[in-house]
């Protein structure tokens, strides 16, 4: 009720102002005081949640002072630290963007996980099958993972779209439906009868995507791709035309219909994007990081990874890598620690669930934020 | 060959279906009760896993089964209490939340493992009890009906009968009512003076519990120890048993019966080397019966629908309708 009535008081102080022709100015301040709120909610969350995680050290360790040095700067420490963190933030990045631009349209896709999955193998695939030579080889096996992770994402939409079945439910299947899709390809072809676990062969040479030197840090090819999808993503969401109707959609689905947009087009390109950049995320990934591709019964969870980078992102794309380096730079920080001291790398999970309960919690300084704007619209 | 067929023919067989169906359908029930009050509640398996966990800890500490079992529970429902918190009174997202529940369980029930044992990955240095199983030794050797009544674990049979209880609960009781009127239209229901949040608050808490209770049955009844990771999704074929059976809790009982039939026999086929990449095949199963049962339903609604219209002589108001149709009652988002 008390927004509802504080709505109202905003909208009637905008139309006031708007006679003084100072309504611009005035939109631009409050933008800014959310601006701040939001800054000031996720420094507090990461505050607390490193709190939270020094107490946990004091309890648990033998030196926890060690122990929490190496967690807050371990990654600054070496150069190959760091360069592990930009390592580890690609696939962070891609699956975070991949989800924003699904919410973005209003859906919640949770298939990511299963597109990542099912790119990863489909680039084993093509790594092992196929011999092409050096350059072609990779990008034709990140196209086929890009395929498999569209296709993925694609199910529940046109599922939603057709049938009005919740595309949540869907997507979840969607996912163990690419694990198992995934284990059956690895099963019936690729499968390494001389290694004792049940894992693929060996990549071809060709099929590997490489490093670049630069200064001390190893840049992988991956990284710099991931820059660029993610700046062609911010330029076509917020300055061309199509963009900018996808995000009306998710915003107001009936508005759009109303102004002669059909919606329906505009989720079915999100989805198959956003698939799209997940499934690539996945085969990036086993090109750059790994030699076979084991055969998993359980999530590694690197696709709802990505949820907690969207989240903290807050849908932005332009914020996404941000959070996604954080997030690459605390988990780094806590495996650092756990090879040094005696406290386990899982702790990470702990963090990371404390500051998402905090920064995903809209309610946190609302009120202050709205006591600010209301001041500073009656300044006016 | 003939192995798969011994398998598949024995009472054994009949009794792991139950066996694996038996954490199943209390995720599932945990599932339905949130979903009743309009939550969908993702993160079962993150809640499974702590219980699971700190049920065989408890067990340890206090060498007391049922102890040990209620604070596997205790946890589980202070998790979902955490969820719910979050989601009612923060405002965070529900669904994202309960995704990053799942991504804390995962890893946070590993750090604890290794701070309260030292052990990494399975619980193999304390010892903790398992919750009995039930033979009938008058019919435990006749074919089908001794695989059907005798050997299941005691949880097997509070799984059932609380799939029951919840059926008399959720239809006939004033509670009950209640929840789905704060499922189904919120607004309504708090105009009438029923408080929303209050009311989802204890579906969450509930379908923690009852999610729990699951996760306990895998570290103290499937087996006699944790193991991370422990769940391998069960949470989340939980919530595709609800969505296959619209949200009763007697259909629930059956579709995870189903689901558990489809494990079985996966495992038949992956134990037997018979055909082993079946084994994937079925594992796949649940979900893929799933979309197509949703898919059905959908499509038996329309018909449905459509039929009434004819009858009525309706064609006006058809957007609206429309919209009200696009929501089978079964699965509703937030």
């Amino acid at each position: 009720m008390g927004k509802n009535n504080f709505k109202i008081m905003l909208t009637n102080m905008r139309a006031k102002l708007q006679a003084k022709q100072a309504s611009k100015s005035i939109s631009k301040r409050v933008e800014s005081i959310r601006i701040q709120t939001e800054l000031l909610r996720t420094l507090v969350a990461v505050v607390i949640a490193f709190a939270v995680a020094l107490i946990i050290i004091l309890c648990v360790s033998k030196q926890p002072m060690e122990a929490f040095k190496y967690l807050v700067i371990g990654p600054l420490m070496k150069p190959r630290y760091f360069n592990q963190v930009l390592v580890q933030m690609v696939p962070l990045a891609l699956t975070g963007l991949a989800l924003a631009i699904m919410l973005k349209a209003g859906q919640f896709n949770l298939a990511t996980e299963g597109s990542f999955i099912l790119g990863g193998v489909l680039a084993a695939f093509f790594a092992i099958k196929v011999a092409l030579p050096m350059g072609i080889h990779p990008i034709l096996a990140i196209i086929f993972g890009i395929i498999g992770g569209a296709f993925i994402c694609v199910v529940p939409a046109i599922l939603k779209l057709s049938f009005g079945i919740s595309e949540m439910v869907v997507s979840l299947m969607m996912n163990y439906i690419a694990l198992r899709i995934g284990n059956t390809i690895i099963r019936g072809a690729l499968l390494d009868e001389s290694a004792g676990i049940l894992t693929t062969e060996q990549f071809h040479e060709t099929a590997q995507m490489h490093t670049i030197p630069v200064g001390e840090l190893e840049i992988q090819v991956a990284l710099i791709i991931m820059v660029i999808v993610v700046v062609g993503f911010y330029v076509y969401l917020s300055k061309t035309r199509s963009g900018y109707a996808l995000q009306l959609s998710g915003l107001n689905g009936k508005f759009l219909a109303f102004s002669g947009i059909g919606a329906s087009g505009l989720i079915l390109a999100s989805q198959i994007m956003g698939g799209a950049v997940a499934g690539g995320a996945g085969a990036m990934y086993t090109l750059s990081n790994l030699e076979r591709y084991d055969l998993v019964n359980t999530f590694p969870n690197k696709g709802f990874d990505g949820m907690i980078v969207t989240i903290l992102a807050r849908n932005n794309p332009l914020l996404v890598p941000i959070a996604a380096f954080f997030l690459a730079y605390v988990r780094e920080g806590a495996e650092i620690m756990s090879r040094h001291t005696d406290v386990s790398v899982e702790i990470m999970s702990i963090i990371q669930g404390v500051i998402i309960i905090f920064v995903a919690g809209q309610a946190l300084f609302s009120k202050m934020q709205n006591k600010r704007i209301i001041k500073e619209v009656a300044n006016g | 060959m003939d192995d798969f067929f011994n398998i598949i023919f024995s009472n054994e067989f009949l009794v792991s279906i139950l066996r694996l169906s038996t954490p199943i359908l209390f995720a599932a029930l945990g599932a339905l009760i949130s979903n009743k009050a309009g939550v969908v509640n993702i993160g079962l398996e993150g809640i499974m896993l702590f219980a699971a966990l700190f049920g065989v800890l408890g067990c340890s500490w206090t060498g007391n089964l049922f102890a040990g079992g209620l604070i596997g529970v205790l946890i589980g429902a202070f998790v979902s209490a955490l969820l719910a918190f979050s989601t009612l009174y923060l405002k965070s997202d529900t669904i994202l939340t309960g995704v990053v529940i799942n991504l804390v369980g995962a890893g946070g029930t590993i750090f604890f493992l290794e701070v309260f044992t030292g052990d990494k990955n399975v619980s193999t240095s304390i010892v903790s009890e398992v919750f009995p199983t039930l033979e009938i030794e008058a019919i435990k050797d006749v074919p089908f009906i001794g695989g059907l009544l005798s050997g299941h674990n005691v949880l097997t049979w509070v799984a059932i009968a609380l799939a029951i209880l919840l059926w008399f609960v959720v239809n006939k009781t004033h509670f009950g009512i209640k929840l789905k009127a704060v499922g189904e239209n919120p607004v309504a229901a708090s105009s009438l003076g029923i408080p929303v949040k209050n009311y989802r608050f204890i579906a969450i808490v509930l379908s923690g519990v009852l999610a729990s209770v699951g996760g306990i049955f895998l570290s103290m009844g499937y087996v006699s120890f944790f193991a991370s990771n422990m769940t391998a999704g069960r949470g989340f074929i939980a919530l595709a048993a609800e969505a296959m059976a619209m949200g009763n809790p007697l259909f629930t009982l059956l579709s995870s019966l189903l689901f558990g039939f489809m494990s079985a026999l996966a495992i038949a086929f992956g134990s037997s080397g018979f055909m082993a990449i079946f084994n994937e095949i079925f594992e796949m199963m649940p979900y893929v019966a799933t979309i197509v049962a949703l898919i059905v339903y959908a499509v038996i609604a329309k018909q449905k629908n459509k039929m009434k219209e004819v009858k009525n002589g309706k064609s006006l108001g058809k957007g609206i309708q429309n919209d009200v149709r696009r929501r089978p009652s079964g699965i509703r988002r937030r």
